[in-house]
């Protein structure tokens, strides 16, 4: 990564290994933003933002990546980023595997249908049990949850709409639930086959959600979700990654930091980041 | 029993629910009319976990009960959340009883719920915590939420 920001406190100190893991991705303070040339591929860090204020920057900017620095984990966050980076179909090929490759361990679930919904929560809680922390058991339940229901239900009804041919879930194709976790933080992804996410629609909800509030803005119409996952995810992780290959495959992470209580989890200052090929 | 049960009794009018389990995208509250209730006091200690679609479909079944006067106890975190997060969630009319409060030892890292009730730990308006709350060790542990979220429901 390179620094383009010069005397930012924000990004003093990095290793310069670190910086070398993307050596031509434009790492940027959010203080600088208009003199960004390529915001795009360029990573932007920030300290103090609240969440609607990093989707507007992202919405209104143009911008693919706010990185918050949580100190604990700033550095990780930075070499997960550079991955992303640096190899983003290394992403849509091993999910969460690819962000946190040095990890103590890997759960990859297939599933591809509605009743196999129990079993894979029974196998990703037990996953997280293992951080002997309730908190980050029901997070990551939370995030199940919303992340298979867009697998499931909402990617296939999105893939239809645009009239997608492809084969589905009854013909075969399966979605993919990938965890990893180390000392310091807990990933889940999911895989789905239909590349049928919207980016800017689901940043666009996130932005009613945060303006008006979730009571506001949900569907109670019976057709379609409810349309507040999105900040249900969001509110249970510190960073959310948004993957995309149109009409081809969908990767979203959940990134939950380990090693704090549920109060210091929550003043964590959260991180968004889209890759879309 | 599958992922979900509701267990209603009804006295009359006042109807008391218990609510087990997981609420979501696969509940269905049709079966359980709160048609007639002037009273309902829902206990919600057993809920396991509620997802987007659940929300809904709560927000849903609960405005059924039209005018009746709505409590939850034994809430846990996962409704306390909602509760502050989703309006509507917790009908206008609509109180809580009770609610669990996690609590944290650094030194042991042992988690721990803590049972809050109106009129004892709080009022309509105020959070009087328990002067000492305390680890299988006896290693003090401290209240393990962002007091100004986690309260937001008791200080509007």
């Amino acid at each position: 990564m390179k620094i383009l920001s010069q005397g930012s406190e924000l990004l003093k100190g990095i290793p310069k290994e670190i910086l070398d893991l993307a050596p031509t991705t434009p790492l940027i303070d959010i203080k600088d933003i208009s003199t960004a040339k390529s915001p795009a591929t360029s990573i932007f860090v920030a300290s103090e933002l609240e969440p609607l204020q990093i989707v507007e920057h992202i919405l209104d900017q143009s911008i693919s990546s706010v990185l918050q620095m949580n100190k604990k984990y700033f550095l990780e966050d930075l070499k997960m980023l550079a991955r992303l980076k640096q190899d983003s179909e290394g992403y849509f090929k091993n999910y969460a595997g690819h962000l946190f490759p040095d990890t103590a361990e890997k759960i990859i679930l297939e599933f591809g249908h509605a009743n196999e919904k129990e079993q894979l929560r029974a196998k990703i809680l037990e996953f997280a049990q293992k951080t002997k922390s309730q908190s980050v058991v029901e997070s990551t339940q939370a995030i199940f949850e919303e992340l298979y229901m867009n697998a499931i239900l909402d990617a296939p009804k999105e893939a239809l709409k645009r009239n997608q041919k492809m084969n589905h879930y009854d013909q075969g194709v399966k979605a993919t639930f990938c965890l990893v976790r180390s000392d310091l933080q807990l990933a889940i992804s999911c895989s789905d086959p239909y590349g049928s996410l919207d980016c800017q629609k689901f940043l666009k909800r996130l932005r009613e959600i945060y303006q008006k509030g979730a009571g506001q803005v949900i569907n109670l119409k019976k057709e379609g979700g409810a349309g507040i996952g999105c900040s249900l995810m969001w509110e249970n992780s510190a960073s959310i990654i948004l993957g995309v290959i149109p009409n081809k495959k969908t990767v979203v992470t959940c990134v939950i930091p380990l090693g704090l209580s549920n109060r210091q989890r929550a003043e964590v200052k959260k991180s968004l980041h889209l890759v879309e090929l | 029993m599958g992922k979900f049960e509701i267990k209603i009794e009804k006295a009359g009018a006042a109807f008391t629910v218990q609510v087990i389990g997981v609420i979501d995208e696969d509940v269905d509250f049709n079966s359980y009319s709160l048609a007639g209730a002037t009273s309902l006091e829902l206990n919600l200690e057993a809920v396991k976990s509620i997802n987007s679609c659940g929300i809904r479909e709560w927000i849903k079944w609960i405005g059924t009960a039209g005018t009746a006067q709505v409590t939850y106890l034994l809430c846990p975190k996962i409704i306390v959340d909602q509760i502050n997060m989703v309006q509507g969630f917790l009908p206008a009319n609509g109180k809580v009883k009770s609610f669990f409060v996690p609590y944290y030892c650094d030194e042991s890292g042992e988690e721990k719920n803590i049972l809050f009730t109106h009129g004892k730990e709080y009022t309509d308006s105020t959070v009087t915590p328990p002067a000492a709350v305390k680890d299988d060790s006896g290693n003090e542990m401290e209240m393990d939420v962002v007091e100004a979220k986690y309260f937001k429901f008791i200080k509007k």
